[in-house]
């Protein structure tokens, strides 16, 4: 008979075999099924499809003309190449360091200021109890002592401009005191030597 | 031309069936030669019933196998046919579709594709039965010599019988036996309710029947 299918459940349907014998179906499958397809028919069928197949799945045919070797080749040099990529990118990556801490040997620790960073209440501020002495002092100490105490308080003031590294302020201040001190001399005390 | 005889596929192996569609979907050329070397005599016998005209379903045949390579271009389809299992279903509404086509291009009343039921009475019925009993003979010639007379009777009779049909019975029994279809597969084909193949293929075989059975031979009496 025809050859059935594997979907072919219903082939043998109870419906249809009470009517359909042995013989009749056999005698249908001979004069229906045994027609003779012509010479080669599906040769030539094949070689007429088979450009179109190509076109339909370009990659297929076009990866299994390829050598084996020249596919091993292939992916050699791909493995070779992700690993150039991956390699310039981790050199061209930006550090990890954070703005508030660097890494040290796996260890944190705290970032070193640079030496003009500003840190710390300013120096305006810490220098101005000294100020405020150094006023006093002028209205309630005689001149020596007073001029004593100037100089303890300038160094005092030269002290915290050390501590602060800001070199260049803790100079004007120190040209500023010494000024000062000038001047006074100039005023009368020639005493005072440095 | 020197050819080399293609893997062949076993028409009856679902399994084999579904990986050599994958495969030819795939762009295997081997597959989609076994795939074409399966189908042929089946997609031929078929068109051969349809239309009676075995150079018109020869080219058929083609185009319906051109057809076929060219969804592949479709993934989705390409997807469906190939993980529903409806490879076969489909590929002969591909070959039914093509010759629906080629009738309605020929101007021409495709008198095998209908399926109005008295169809098969008048003239397009006596030319299917002198169609179907020149076909039996040349069967009959071709084989077994020794009781080539009586095989091809027998064939002759039954020819003359199916000519008898409607068109509409005639069809489920020739996409039964010539194709080899099941009958959901001829559903699904046919686009049409199993219960309406079904009952077609009953009234067929019974019609068949008490046509043999009342003239052994419909021929002489014809």
């Amino acid at each position: 008979m025809a050859t059935p299918t594997p979907e072919n459940d219903l082939t043998r349907d109870p419906a249809v075999d009470d009517d359909l014998d042995a013989g009749l179906d056999e005698l249908l499958d001979q004069t229906l099924g045994r027609d003779e397809t012509p010479p080669y028919l599906a040769d030539r069928i094949v070689e007429a499809t088979l450009p179109e197949l190509r076109r339909a799945t370009p990659a297929g045919p076009v990866l299994a003309r390829i050598g084996p070797a020249l596919k091993i080749g292939l992916r050699v040099a791909a493995v070779v190449a992700i690993g150039a990529v991956v390699t310039l990118a981790l050199i061209n990556a930006p550090s990890n360091e954070s703005v508030d801490t660097i890494a040290d040997g796996g260890e944190q620790v705290a970032p070193v200021p640079e030496i003009d960073e500003p840190q710390g209440p300013s120096l305006a501020e810490a220098l101005a109890p000294l100020d405020r002495l150094d006023a006093a002092l002028a209205e309630t100490t005689p001149r020596q002592e007073a001029l004593d105490a100037e100089l303890d308080l300038l160094a005092m003031r030269v002290e915290l401009a050390s501590v602060d590294r800001s070199w260049n302020d803790a100079e004007s201040l120190l040209d500023a005191s010494l000024t000062a001190m000038e001047l006074e001399q100039a005023d009368g005390l020639s005493s005072l030597t440095f | 031309m020197a050819r080399t005889p293609p893997a062949r596929l076993a028409p009856d192996s679902g399994t084999d069936l579904a990986a050599t569609v994958r495969s030819a979907v795939g762009g295997d050329e081997a597959a989609w030669a076994a795939l074409v070397h399966a189908y042929t005599p089946r997609v031929f016998r078929l068109l051969r019933r349809r239309c009676g005209d075995a150079e018109l379903a020869e080219e058929l045949t083609q185009v319906t196998f051109v057809k076929l390579v060219q969804t592949f271009h479709d993934p989705e389809k390409a997807a469906t046919y190939r993980e529903q299992g409806r490879f076969e279903p489909w590929l002969f509404r591909v070959a039914t579709n093509a010759l629906r086509d080629e009738m309605r291009r020929r101007g021409r009343h495709a008198t095998p594709m209908d399926t109005t039921p008295g169809a098969g009475s008048g003239e397009s019925a006596s030319a299917f039965a002198a169609a179907e009993a020149r076909m039996a003979q040349d069967a009959a010639d071709r084989h077994d010599p020794s009781n080539r007379l009586l095989a091809g009777e027998r064939r002759a009779d039954l020819a003359e019988a199916l000519g008898q049909l409607s068109d509409a019975e005639r069809e489920v029994l020739t996409y039964r036996h010539a194709a080899g279809l099941s009958f959901a597969q001829i559903a699904e084909t046919l686009d049409q309710p199993i219960g309406t193949v079904l009952a077609r293929s009953h009234r067929a075989v019974k019609k068949l029947k008490a046509l043999l059975n009342a003239d052994p031979s419909p021929r002489a009496a014809g």
